[in-house]
């Protein structure tokens, strides 16, 4: 317990070296104002109503600061809350206790000003529409003129410039994870929430699009929360990995992961990022054993 | 070519084996033609009538096409209301569920009395019938929405309930549905519009079956009834292949 306070009570000083750590690029982003936003969690909980007086305490007591800029990967066994955390982020569900504040903000105000991009593990794209028109969309949906530039821009951006008038079902796995990415990101937003955007692809797939994510990532520091069950992607993707523990769900660890940027795929065969992988992969399966021995 | 009529031929051969035992049946057993005419005296007059066939065959189906149309139309309509106004859904749904368990034999006089004899009358009996199957394809359509497709709209900062959501993502969710309801509702329809023209005595085939009938004229009923089931069947392997063609774009 002790630890875990320090973790939260050092995090704003871990995320002001880290600006200094990640290189010029970064630090010009979070000088400008209107740059990438901050969360802050405070005291975070969510209870479910099962029914028949049961409750299920899914989150519990989060307290987390992300810097502006900043990529936080979020890991951890399955049903221990990170989506449910994430959600709560993101807006689409409210926290039982605690506050959740985005550049100062409600979620909700975040939302209303089309500053937040999302993509799940299920795509969600809708399959009627051509690629170009789901990368459109929001657009639509917020009741804005469509910005053509910027829908292809993003489309050559995830690679996928040939397929715009492609359907869905005409896309590889990946490409369609690609479209849900490039559509989360059209309206420009300050926070960027993945909620194991890659989970369904296969390991090679899945190494590339990581390595495609960090490029796209690298070119426009986004805040950005990632969910994932895999170290791997965590370490090579994050700025900082917390590590949730199950029932209730809270945040065992934060680890700094010190690996210079940009990071491709030999990042993966550094000496550092192998250590990382190892010692977090230990933290998550201690982890994960306490909590089915309680 | 030839592959196509090989389909065609292992799929439906029974029908030609059907329509030999007919021809058997009837000449072994020296049946009256006024109880059961032959196939070849069907034919006939449907060859020799072909003219008068085909208007009132056209007939029907323009006005099985219209009530099935406007019922499509009212329903996905009035289904978009019930979407946007959940307390109104509360009103339509019983009523539109009383309307469809009136017997078509009951509700037909009670329509013409209020609409008078015609072929008006067939199309609206056809448009009530059809309507309620499209409101209730449409209405769950439009409420099956993905959870991660309304949790995307939301991020964007669209309600789930409103206008634009409906324009870009309820009402084309609901397409599979649709095209459901009309493949189901094709051949339905045109045998509405057939027993209304029968009850109403209305232009169009089921008229004709109700002339014939009363004139003896056995072959002219039966060829309008084969005309019938021909039709129908047609219908529905139009809105099938409608249905094929486009449900597919609809697979994520
Ligand atoms: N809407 C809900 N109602 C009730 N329980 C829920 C709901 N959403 C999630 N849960 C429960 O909360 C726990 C955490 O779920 P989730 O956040 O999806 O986990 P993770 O994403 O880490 O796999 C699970 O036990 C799940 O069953
Ligand atoms: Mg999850």
């Amino acid at each position: 317990m002790g630890d875990l306070e320090n973790c939260v009570m050092s995090n704003t000083s871990h995320a002001q070296t880290l600006q200094a750590v990640a290189g010029k690029p970064r630090e010009a982003e979070s000088a400008s104002i209107t740059g990438p936003s901050e969360i802050a969690l405070t005291n975070v909980s969510k209870t479910f109503a099962l029914g028949k007086g049961q409750t299920l305490d899914a989150v519990s007591n989060v307290n987390l600061n992300i810097a502006g800029g900043e990529f936080i990967a979020l890991i951890g066994a399955s049903g221990c809350g990170k989506s449910t955390l994430l959600r709560m982020i993101a807006g689409l569900e409210d926290p039982s206790q605690g506050s959740i504040t985005i550049a100062g903000q409600s979620p909700e105000d975040c939302i209303k000003r089309q500053k937040l991009g999302i993509a799940m593990q299920e795509h969600g794209l809708m399959p009627w529409l051509s690629a170009w028109d789901n990368v459109a969309l929001p657009f639509r949906l917020a009741g804005l003129p469509v910005d053509t530039e910027r829908v292809d821009e993003l489309l050559a951006l995830v690679g996928l410039a040939d397929f715009a008038q492609a359907l869905p079902k005409q896309l590889s796995g990946g490409m369609k994870q690609r479209v849900s990415i490039a559509r989360a990101l059209v309206l420009k937003p300050d926070v960027l929430i993945l909620d194991e955007p890659f989970g369904a692809l296969d390991a090679v797939t899945r190494r590339l699009m990581n390595n495609e994510l960090q490029r796209i990532w690298s070119q426009q520091p986004t805040t950005t929360i990632l969910v994932t069950h895999s170290v791997e992607e965590a370490v090579f993707l994050a700025d900082r990995i917390c590590l949730m523990s199950p029932r209730p769900g809270r945040l065992a660890l934060i680890e700094e992961v010190e690996l210079n940027r940009p990071r491709g795929l030999d990042t993966m065969h550094e000496p550092e990022f192998r250590q990382t992988l190892a010692k977090l992969t230990a933290a998550l399966d201690d982890v994960c054993t306490q909590g089915s021995r309680q | 070519m030839i592959s196509t009529l090989k389909g065609i031929w292992t799929r439906y051969w029974g029908i030609l084996i059907l329509l030999a035992a007919w021809q058997f049946f009837v000449s072994i057993n020296n049946i009256n033609s006024i109880v059961a005419p032959s196939p070849q005296a069907v034919v006939l007059s449907l060859i020799n009538n072909a003219d008068y066939f085909a208007g009132e065959a056209l007939r029907t189906t323009l006005t099985a096409s219209g009530g099935l149309l406007l019922g499509l139309l009212l329903g996905i309509v009035i289904a978009a209301l019930a979407w946007s106004t959940p307390t109104l859904s509360g009103l339509l749904m019983p009523m539109a569920l009383l309307l469809r368990s009136i017997p078509i034999v009951a509700f037909v006089p009670i329509i013409v009395r209020i609409a008078g004899y015609g072929t008006h009358t067939v199309l609206i009996v056809t448009t009530v019938l059809s309507f309620f199957p499209c409101y209730v394809f449409a209405l769950s359509g439009f409420q099956e929405v993905a959870q991660v497709r309304k949790d995307f709209c939301r991020s964007v900062g669209c309600k789930t309930v409103g206008w634009r959501f409906f324009r870009y993502v309820a009402m084309p969710t609901a397409v599979p549905n649709i095209l459901t309801a009309l493949r189901v509702l094709a051949p339905t329809a045109l045998l509405v519009a057939l027993v209304a023209e029968f009850l109403i005595g209305a232009d169009g085939l089921g008229y004709v079956m109700l002339r014939a009938r009363s004139d003896l004229e056995m072959d002219k009923s039966w060829a309008a009834a084969l005309l019938a089931s021909v039709l129908s069947v047609a219908f529905f392997a139009l809105f099938s292949w409608f249905d094929k063609k486009y449900r597919s774009n609809w697979q994520a």
